[in-house]
């Protein structure tokens, strides 16, 4: 009987996981305390999307602000303007997205993945956080990660990796969203100056990449069933 | 300022000099007359006493000078800027110096900027 039902629950799992995981970064977020760095981490990845695409069009970073509130700064020389300014948003969406399928594909590649992140939040703290909050907000979420590479399950590894990367697709779906205040600042009024494109587009287009790619994990979850 | 004072300075040998030649004069005319002895102090004591009077007027205009000199050299040391005021370009060739300067740093804070610009991404 009691195997009936633990058949059952499996299967509701496996079922519903992905909106059973997507409820509760949803609730996770509406929670005052415990969302602040669940907030950090998609600032994090916002942040560190701006330097990898400095990184990549030929230029550097020299340094990474993070806030409390979860807000952010990042401190590039040279590259290219469009594809970094861009880079901020987009690359946030990426991150959730890939952090979501890679723990999804395999316990272990969820594993390794995790120190992976782990490694790049230490090199973060390392090269590009020049001041103690930045250093401190970093820290608390290489602890984060520390802590689900320990976690001696891997089953739970890989659920926790799963539930980040939803809790930073959700943020940055709802994020660019902040752009829109009128005072003509952040990465969708530079992309505007650059290209003369109205800021509401931009924010139009990153939110459009978010609904997408949430869009394809619940697919892939549906056809994981 | 010190070209001044030398000119000065040698403005003041040059009127000793001229006493100094009026005196000899006055001996070489006494010369050649032959004249009794009593009569020949009492000449020489006016030659003398004639001496002491184109020495004070020397001394005289000597202090007059010095003084001079010395009002000079206080009004260059005191007023430095009207000295320099003479080596200063006029105006006109400032505002020139400037204009051009401007556009000289102008370039330079441009190269500046490319070699240190930095952008931020909030």
């Amino acid at each position: 009987m009691s195997n009936i039902s633990s058949e059952q629950t499996s299967s509701f799992w496996q079922k519903y996981h992905f909106f059973i995981l997507l409820i509760a970064a949803v609730v996770i977020k509406q929670v005052p305390l415990v969302s602040i760095p669940f907030n950090w981490l998609e600032s994090y990845f916002h942040e560190i999307s701006h330097g990898l695409a400095a990184i990549v069009t030929g230029g550097s970073v020299l340094r990474i602000q993070l806030f409390a509130n979860g807000a952010g700064l990042c401190t590039t020389q040279g590259g290219m303007g469009f594809v970094i300014s861009f880079a901020g948003y987009a690359g946030a969406t990426l991150w959730g997205w890939g952090i979501y399928k890679l723990a999804s594909s395999h316990q272990r590649i969820a594993q390794i993945f995790s120190v992976l992140l782990f490694l790049l939040i230490v090199s973060s703290i390392i090269f590009w956080g020049r001041d103690l909050l930045t250093w401190f907000i970093l820290a608390v979420l290489a602890v984060l990660f520390l802590l689900t590479i320990k976690l001696k399950k891997l089953h739970y590894l890989q659920r926790l990796m799963q539930l980040f990367g939803l809790l930073i697709l959700l943020n940055s779906l709802s994020s660019p969203s902040y752009l829109l205040d009128g005072r003509n600042l952040g990465d969708g009024a530079a992309l505007a100056t650059m290209t003369f494109i109205p800021e509401i587009v931009w924010v139009l287009i990153w939110f459009s990449l978010a609904l997408v790619a949430l869009y394809s994990l619940y697919k892939s979850a549906k056809k994981h069933n | 300022m010190n070209i001044s004072s030398a000119s000065s300075q040698n403005s003041i040998f040059g009127l000793t000099n001229q006493t100094n030649t009026s005196k000899k004069s006055l001996v070489r005319s006494v010369d050649p007359v032959v004249v009794p002895k009593a009569e020949q102090e009492t000449l020489l004591n006016k030659q003398a006493n004639q001496g002491i009077v184109a020495d004070q007027q020397a001394i005289a205009l000597f202090e007059k000078n010095q003084l001079e000199a010395n009002a000079a050299k206080y009004s260059l040391n005191s007023s430095t800027f009207s000295t320099t005021d003479k080596d200063k370009p006029s105006p006109k060739n400032e505002t020139a110096v400037a204009s051009y300067q401007t556009v000289g740093n102008l370039a330079q804070r441009e190269s500046v900027q490319q070699l240190f610009g930095v952008d931020v991404f909030a």
